[in-house]
């Protein structure tokens, strides 16, 4: 166990590094830079004050010797400082990822609380009333846009009900309703579309598995319907559900840059999408970094929660 | 077994008796017994023509501004006008264009790069194929939208561009589908025997592997055109896709829609409508096709 877990470690690092390259090069393609971005609202600036202020930020080097010199800081937890407004991007990063882990573990709990009895009901009266309600679902969660369901929200809530979230965040321990309020509905929103991909793939396993010979003999020694479901084809079914929901943590990721920006909110996605948008290098570099870091580690510690589930998978 | 060779014989023959009907007539038969996705299908087909008719059946110039703004929907504007006097319902029209372009090019742009780096990396396997995958893992392993976002940034936003980022992100996933579907395959008796003739790898893989993994590709095609208009609605929504005064739904909704969102609803909800309904019509048709390709993986995605 201990040898596989290292061994997936190892083998998350070239990823990492063709991940840092990827981003490293694209960033750099940008046909004007920072410095245009920020001298851009302050009237004319001689070509003099231009070298100067990319010389001053260290753009003007070799692109390897940057990348070297900004690699070897990462892996030092050193990712170097916003281009933009002199910030350090780590501290930064960690201060901001509060919200969006807020957000995203808000998401999560609620996906699994409907989308799994949701599928499972829906597989055990297939073709019921209930399994079409729940594919309904299911299908609008994959084809309504986030920002779409978001804008509708706050045209209802300020429309019909006259009351909106306010817009910032709260410390949760300072003001944990004001949090609260804060993040629930992009929570929600993004939990829509996890819970949708999550359902119908809890509806589809369930299927197969209530079709397997070991449920029969489940059935045919007389244990009672929920036991049969819950204990024995359940344990089977969430295997591929699981698999499903890492994958879906690249989809939460994304749906944040959109829905951080409806709802103001200071979170990592904000932070991506304005770096993006000044073509801040360093903070573009860091942030993905650490969300190709986050898809990894989650995506290993799915690998390794089969275990629990099934005894049969030993890693090796 | 105790069947004898003459009733095996017997149940082989009845086997292919059964499947002797043409297929383009089975997968007919299949598609009416699905009433849904024909439905559907038919959605799309509606939508394509309304893309292309666009300049007939619309009264106004999309870019015409007036001096009748914020009109609620009414019989010479049924969507009502924006903040410039625009006709909605012209840009709505036309912004099906955008929409339809982007998700269909990129899927198939995505869909067949994926397709070859999959069939060329689990064929040959080694050393090329470690190589091939670091890089499909790194494309993976980032948010679909934030690396369109930073592709879009350095190649600047415009639909072109929108095409290739998303056909990026769907490349780098198909690729893994197809290459799991091919290392599969490969251990088949009959590769073995092409091999054994001499056949070329560039013919065993025509020949031999490719038509095998049609149906996922397919499935990958109809399944991925959904996402890939929501993708490009994102992307117009956030301001990095078509470009003002184009047409968009995502832009309409981000920027007339959102900021007169109390006094001028319409102007947020029916853009949002037929992103939705664009992008559900895609769905259920991929649903439908995977349902008739492969009827094991039924509901699943």
């Amino acid at each position: 166990m201990g040898q596989y877990i290292l061994r997936r470690l190892l083998l998350a690092i070239p990823t990492l590094v063709v991940v840092s390259i990827l981003v490293f090069s694209l960033v750099r393609l940008v046909p004007g830079d920072v410095v245009m971005a920020r001298l851009s609202e302050s009237g004319y600036v001689t070509p003099e004050q231009l070298a100067q202020m990319r010389s001053e930020l260290g753009i003007d080097r070799n692109p390897v010797v940057q990348y070297l010199d900004w690699g070897s800081g990462v892996i030092r937890g050193d990712f170097g400082k916003s281009l933009w407004d002199d910030n350090e991007v780590l501290p930064t990063i960690v201060g901001r990822m509060g919200i969006s882990m807020e957000i995203a573990v808000f998401a999560i709990l609620t996906a699994v609380c409907i989308a799994i009895p949701l599928g499972v009901i829906s597989a055990v009266r297939q073709n019921s009333w209930v399994d079409y309600v729940a594919r309904l679902f299911a299908v609008t969660g994959l084809s309504l846009p986030d920002f779409w369901i978001a804008t509708m929200l706050l045209l209802f809530l300020s429309v019909k009900v006259h009351w909106l979230p306010e817009f910032g965040w709260y410390r949760p321990w300072e003001h944990p309703w004001q949090n609260f309020l804060a993040i629930i509905f992009p929570a929600l929103i993004v939990g829509y579309r996890f819970s949708a991909v999550s359902a119908r793939m809890t509806r589809s396993a369930m299927l197969e598995v209530m079709r397997e010979d070991y449920v029969r003999t489940a059935r045919a020694k007389g244990l009672r319907d929920r036991t049969v479901v819950v204990k024995h084809a359940l344990r089977n079914g969430l295997i591929p559900v699981i698999t499903i929901m890492g994958s879906q943590v690249s989809f939460l990721l994304g749906g944040l840059v959109v829905l951080e920006q409806i709802f103001s909110l200071p979170g990592m996605g904000r932070y991506t999408y304005d770096a993006v948008i000044h073509r801040d290098y360093t903070v573009v570099q860091g942030t993905v970094m650490v969300m190709a870091s986050v898809y990894i580690l989650v995506n290993l510690a799915i690998d390794l929660t089969y275990a629990l589930i099934d005894p049969r998978i030993r890693y090796s | 077994m105790a069947a004898t060779p003459v009733s095996a014989e017997g149940a082989l023959a009845a086997q292919f008796k059964r499947k002797q009907r043409h297929p383009a007539l089975d997968v007919t038969i299949r598609v009416a017994k699905n009433p849904v996705g024909a439905v559907f299908g038919g959605m799309i087909v509606i939508l394509i023509i309304m893309a292309i008719t666009a300049y007939w059946i619309t009264p106004y110039d999309p870019l015409q501004t007036s001096i009748e703004t914020f009109r609620s929907p009414n019989w010479t504007h049924p969507f009502g006008t924006d903040d410039i006097g625009r006709d909605q319902y012209t840009r709505v029209i036309y912004g099906s264009r955008p929409a339809l372009t982007v998700g269909i090019l990129s899927v198939f742009l995505g869909v067949g790069t994926g397709s070859l780096i999959g069939l060329v990396s689990g064929f040959f396997g080694g050393k090329l194929d470690l190589i091939l995958q670091r890089f499909v893992d790194g494309v993976v392993a980032l948010p679909a939208l934030v690396l369109i976002l930073a592709l879009v940034s350095v190649l600047g936003p415009s639909l072109r561009n929108a095409v290739i980022a998303i056909a990026v992100v769907s490349a780098a996933n198909v690729s893994r589908v197809i290459r799991g579907a091919v290392i599969s395959l490969k251990q088949n008796i009959y590769i073995e025997a092409a091999k054994t003739l001499g056949a070329t790898n560039i013919r065993i893989m025509l020949r031999h592997v490719l038509p095998n993994v049609v149906a996922p590709i397919l499935i990958l095609i109809s399944s991925s055109m959904g996402s890939a208009v929501l993708l490009d609605a994102s992307l117009s929504f956030l301001g990095l896709g078509t470009q003002p005064p184009a047409p968009s739904w995502g832009l309409m909704l981000a920027t007339s829609g959102r900021r007169y969102m109390e006094t001028a609803p319409y102007l947020a909800i029916i853009p949002g409508i037929f992103i939705s309904m664009t992008v559900l019509a895609f769905n259920m048709v991929g649903d439908t096709v995977r349902d008739i390709l492969d009827p094991r993986l039924r509901g699943s995605r």
